[in-house]
């Protein structure tokens, strides 16, 4: 029985042009009864390939092509465990000792971890076939004789392929003798890189974006042929009829490997007990309860048995270690001032709340444990920590610190082709312009490569690119094809992995590109490894906190706020929400949830936890919103099917909502165990298969009808659940959010030069760009100063009550310039004049023009223009090295000539470009007496306007997006900001289908929108009937 | 040196292989087959799957020959 031993999978990084489940479909089909995977120089597909192995019957073997030094590869197998951790080792070294994305094993490190692997000599690109190509025969037979001194004549194998090209049978003649010479068995392999022959354009052009050619391109590692397939017995036995012993080789291999990977085997390391506990039981307890006084004061009946049950199950499951892991974090955070939030299942637990790890109180929310952990489930637990995104690094160190660096790895993630990375590749191999490739790429919605043809067929910005109809049909089918395949591994977000035994065991580590130390498998191979990980997330949320805190104290002495005991039921704030004024606010400010704040009239903190999993793709396409709103507002009455439905559901309005509403509704109604009402949760949550759905339904609605429950009533129920699925939001994370929303909408409440500060420092966050938050944050009566060389810092600062924006917010700025602009001005005081800051602080010309453009100067009284002439024409002699200015000698003057200034037009579009907002005005400001005479009615005139009728709006179009809808349909709701705010506009699909182009053309540009104006609640809305490019406006002549 | 001369030729074949082929006017008798590989050629442009032979003719030269299942073709001679 032939069995393939030399296979690549997509993991082999752009040269595997076939998914793993589709190589193992065809080996099952074929009837093979093992195979080997042998990715170049990594293990990624290793855990993929054993479950999909293992699931169709068939024997995995793992191995690896080895890229050795000098550029040859060498085929390896595990033949064991000891083989796989040495093989993990041997990779390792490869990629740690040489540059990233090179890795090379020399021969010496292949030899010190040789036990347990068996080495075959590789395709055409191995040394001795190389060698005997170039017909170097002698030099041939010495690396055969140096081979079969280091790894022994049983564990080296001579490879004979026949993929039919030029040379093959000359070379397979020659490796046949050269083992024997040697006394070296051979082994028949076929290199295999894609399924079937069919697939073989999908290999060529993945080899044309790894090695950066087009199709029309020669490059040699370009296949001269599609014969890298996984071939039947029969053709390799007709290929290599003269090689019948190789072929027989291939099942002696395979049954003397055996796969060496244990999934699911647990291995953590124990967490190291202080003196005075025997255990980390006793210890974690100790923890607990001592917790417990400073979160409750004092321990109840009720408490006490909620964390004894917890505690049970936490031993039951062996995971005392994982919390103590995850405490012991946390107090490291807590020590070092670094703010941090705990997020996620975990907040159903009250022995994380009393640790510290969380802070919402589950007993006092009545959160259900078991949806975070149950004995039943077994699963891992899985306990996220958001951190203060700029400190989140230092969290990190200290677990390498405390555990040692060959314990702890990061996680990796697959970078994967999703539609415009394919689109943009594969268009780049086959020729296609750049232009052309960026008018497809930017129009395309962020949508996987597997569904580029239904974009094509319905998008409608796509409809009009001039690109012939058969060449973009040729594109969009290959790049289908590279739907979900790996690019390049990456570093997970936060996901740390702390090993009992060394990390190598597990896994080969490699550097990411920010120089972090990575595993070779993403979360779910992890898992799957035994491994647990522990997400250490960074959240710029926190930081704009951790600033606003500091903006507080600075610039407002003697106010005392305390953070953590913000009150919950601060009346300004929650009118603040019934506005829906909640741009800034964390998870609530996008378009939907203002919509959701003007309507559901949010007293409480319960409701922004509810708005925090509303606007979720779950409840928006299960109808769920309109009944939670009417119900909130009392337009509804509120009803319950059955009446054991009332105390799981009261608090949502008789709306399911959360998950652990689904697990208790199973409980009680049905009687399910843990386990089975999880099951449901899962099957819900996860847009299983319809029979799963089905059978699941029928066990509920039997086992409802066996406690006594009608069955039609028992039905009802299940439908109502059922309308729940693919929600996926727990109540506990949506308290954990919910909370740091309330609180994020109090700071910009009271605190707003400050909150919207500490936004601005912390940008990228949050749904808004920066010309937003200031238009926002000047709608609230801050002023938004521009950048000043006497008053900018780094950062953003709050200056009496106004917000200074810094010197990192120019274009081009860097830590070099900044920090000798402010240590300057530290050491020499303010600077007086522009000569005087050009003799003290030397800068790239193009640092300073964009300091000159963007006002920086604007203090001394010299217009920008003329700073800029001044910059043009200052003697060469001052220019030390090109575009570095020095100092102009002491007492050398600058005449400053009679220029006149840009317009006011032109600052504003020069600020915008450098500093990404107008400083001196709004540029729609700027429009706005034409657009006036022209009927159009700004954002700050809305209110004036009875709803319903039909009015012209215009503005900078913010953040098009097309969320899911009930209906199915595409629906595009985007902002058009002005200089005093946002106005929503929805496009419903005719609408869109219209003007799609102009809402997503790749470059943003003003729009106007004519259309009919909504008001729901407290919110205008403007339903687009037409949209047009502004500019047609502002350049129409009066008539 | 080698020539490329890419035209059709009329070729004898015997299980599946090369036996005689008919070249400036006269047939070219093949004594053996040096070697055999395969070409995909510009799949983009519907090119089909080649099979090349390169032959040693029974008065000495070496000739390469290709089949695309539709025709044969002299491709290159070596002088």
């Amino acid at each position: 029985m032939f069995v393939h031993l030399h296979v690549h999978s997509p993991y082999s990084f752009l040269d595997g042009a076939s998914p793993i489940d589709e190589i193992v479909a065809r080996a099952s089909e074929l009837g093979m009864s093992s195979m080997a995977i042998t990715d170049h120089d990594n293990l990624s597909a290793a855990v993929r390939f054993v479950k999909a192995a293992k699931k169709a019957g068939i024997k995995p073997i793992i191995g690896a092509e080895l890229t050795m030094e000098g550029g040859f590869h060498l085929t390896v197998l595990c033949r064991d465990k000891e083989g796989y951790r040495n093989l993990c080792a041997a990779l390792t070294e490869a990629h740690l000792n040489n540059p990233r994305r090179s890795p090379r094993t020399s021969l010496d490190t292949l030899a010190a971890h040789k036990n347990g692997l068996l080495v075959l000599t590789g395709c055409r690109r191995g040394l001795i076939s190389t060698l005997i190509l170039q017909k170097r025969f002698s030099e041939a037979r010495e690396v055969a004789e140096k081979y079969r001194r280091i790894f022994g004549q049983d564990s080296l194998f001579v490879e004979i392929s026949e993929t039919l090209l030029p040379g093959s049978r000359g070379l397979n003649r020659y490796l046949s003798e050269l083992a024997a010479t040697f006394g070296l068995k051979t082994v028949a392999t076929n290199n295999v890189h894609y399924a079937r022959k069919e697939d073989f354009f999908v290999h060529d052009v993945l080899t044309c974006i790894r090695t950066l050619t087009k199709l029309e391109d020669v490059h040699p590692e370009r296949r001269l042929n599609a014969e890298n397939y996984l071939k039947s017995e029969r053709e390799m036995k007709e290929e290599l009829r003269d090689y019948q012993e190789s072929l027989e080789m291939t099942s002696v291999i395979a049954e003397s490997c055996e796969c060496p990977l244990e999934l699911g085997v647990p291995n953590f390391p124990s967490f190291p007990v202080p003196s005075g506990f025997a255990s980390s039981k006793e210890f974690l307890r100790h923890l607990v309860f001592q917790g417990v006084q400073s979160r409750y004061g004092r321990v109840t009946g009720e408490i006490s048995s909620r964390l004894e049950h917890e505690l049970k199950v936490i031993e039951q499951l062996g995971y005392e270690d994982y919390f103590l892991v995850v405490w012991d974090l946390v107090r490291f955070a807590e020590e070092q001032k670094i703010r941090h939030a705990g997020r996620g299942s975990a907040a159903d637990s009250a022995v994380a709340y009393c640790l510290g790890i969380t802070d919402v109180d589950p007993i006092a929310q009545n959160l259900l444990f078991e949806r975070f952990l149950s004995v039943e489930r077994g699963e891992k637990p899985d306990i996220d920590v958001d951190f203060d995104s700029r400190r989140r690094d230092e969290v990190t160190e200290y677990v390498y610190r405390k555990y040692g660096d060959d314990y702890v790895a990061s996680v990796a993630t697959y970078n994967t082709f999703q539609g415009r990375a394919a689109i943009r590749d594969a268009g780049k191999a086959m020729g296609y312009a750049p232009e052309e490739i960026d008018a497809i790429a930017k129009r395309l919605p962020h949508i996987s490569a597997a569904m580029l043809d239904e974009a094509f067929e319905v998008v409608p910005e796509l409809k009009s690119l001039g690109i012939p109809e058969k060449k973009l049909k040729t594109l969009i089918s290959v790049a289908e094809k590279l739907a979900d395949f790996p690019r390049f591994l990456s570093t997970h977000l936060g996901g740390v992995v702390i090993a009992k035994d060394p990390i190598s065991w597990f896994s080969p580590v490699e550097f990411s590109a920010k120089g972090v130390k990575i595993l070779e498998f993403d979360k779910d191979d992890v898992e799957d490894l035994g491994l647990v990980k522990i997400d250490l997330l960074a959240l710029r949320t926190l930081g704009a906190i951790e600033d606003s805190l500091g903006y507080i104290e600075k610039s407002l002495p003697g106010e005392v706020l305390d953070y953590d005991r913000i009150s919950l039921d601060d009346e300004e704030t929650f009118k603040r929400l019934q506005r829906a004024d909640t741009i800034g606010v964390f998870q609530l400010e996008s378009p939907a949830q203002r919509a959701l704040q003007a309507r559901l009239g949010a007293d409480n903190i319960e409701d922004i936890v509810a708005s925090v999993a509303l606007i979720r793709p779950g409840p928006i396409k299960g109808d769920m919103v309109e009944p939670f709103i009417r119900r909130r507002r009392g337009d509804e009455g509120v009803t319950y099917l059955h009446p054991s439905l009332e105390p799981i559901l009261k608090k949502t309005y008789g709306v399911v909502l959360f998950q652990e509403q689904v697990i208790e509704i199973a409980s009680s109604i049905a009687g399910f165990t843990p386990g089975e009402a999880d099951s449901l949760r899962r099957v819900m949550t996860h847009g299983r298969s319809f029979s799963e759905m089905q059978k699941i339904g029928e066990l509920f609605v039997k086992k409802a009808v066996q406690r006594g429950i009608e069955r039609d009533v028992a039905e009802k129920v299940f439908q109502c659940i059922q309308g729940y699925a693919s929600y996926g939001f727990c109540e506990a994370h949506a308290r954990a959010f919910g909370t740091t929303a309330y609180k994020t909408a109090y700071l910009i409440q009271h605190y707003p030069a400050q909150f919207f500060a500490a936004i601005l420092n912390n940008e990228p966050m949050g749904f808004y760009p920066v010309s937003t938050i200031c238009v926002e944050a000047r709608k609230h009566g801050v002023k938004v100063l521009g950048p000043s060389i006497n008053h900018s810092y780094q950062d953003v600062t709050v200056e009496d009550g106004q917000i200074r924006l810094p010197f990192k917010m120019i274009n081009g700025m860097t830590e070099k310039a900044m920090t000798l602009i402010v240590s300057e001005r530290e050491r020499g005081g303010l600077f007086k004049s522009f000569s005087d800051f050009t003799r003290r602080v030397r800068l790239e010309r193009d640092i300073l023009k964009n300091l000159i453009l963007c006002g920086a100067f604007d203090e001394f009284g010299i217009s920008r223009r003329a700073l800029l002439w001044n910059l043009n024409e200052l003697d060469p002699r001052v220019e030390v090295q090109p575009g570095i200015l020095i100092a102009v000698r002491e007492g050398d003057s600058v005449a400053m000539p009679p220029i006149a200034d840009f317009s006011l037009q032109e600052k504003v579009a020069l600020e915008y470009q450098i500093l990404g907002v107008g400083i001196s005005a709004h540029p729609v400001e700027l429009w706005r007496p034409i657009l006036k005479a022209r009927g159009f009615t700004g954002s700050a005139e809305l209110h004036e306007v009875p709803p319903g009728e039909f009015i012209k709006v215009g503005g900078i179009p913010v953040r098009p997006h097309r969320p899911p809808t009930r209906s199915g349909r595409t629906v595009v709701f985007l902002s058009l900001e002005d200089e005093a705010g946002l106005i929503d506009v929805t496009c419903f699909e005719n609408v869109y289908k219209r003007y799609g182009k102009y809402l997503f053309p790749g470059e943003m540009i003003p729009l106007g929108v004519w259309g009919q104006l909504q008001k729901r609640g407290n919110a205008f809305s403007v339903v687009a009937k037409s949209i047009f490019p502004l500019s047609y406006v502002l350049n129409e002549r009066d008539t | 040196m080698t020539k490329i001369v890419d035209q059709p030729v009329l070729v004898v074949v015997e299980k599946g292989k090369p036996k005689r082929f008919f070249w400036v006017k006269r047939w070219v008798n093949v004594a053996g087959i040096i070697d055999k590989w395969n070409e995909v050629g510009r799949w983009w442009e519907d090119e089909k799957e080649k099979v090349f032979f390169r032959v040693l003719a029974a008065e000495g030269g070496i000739y390469e020959i290709y089949s695309d299942k539709k025709r044969w073709n002299l491709y290159r001679v070596y002088d």
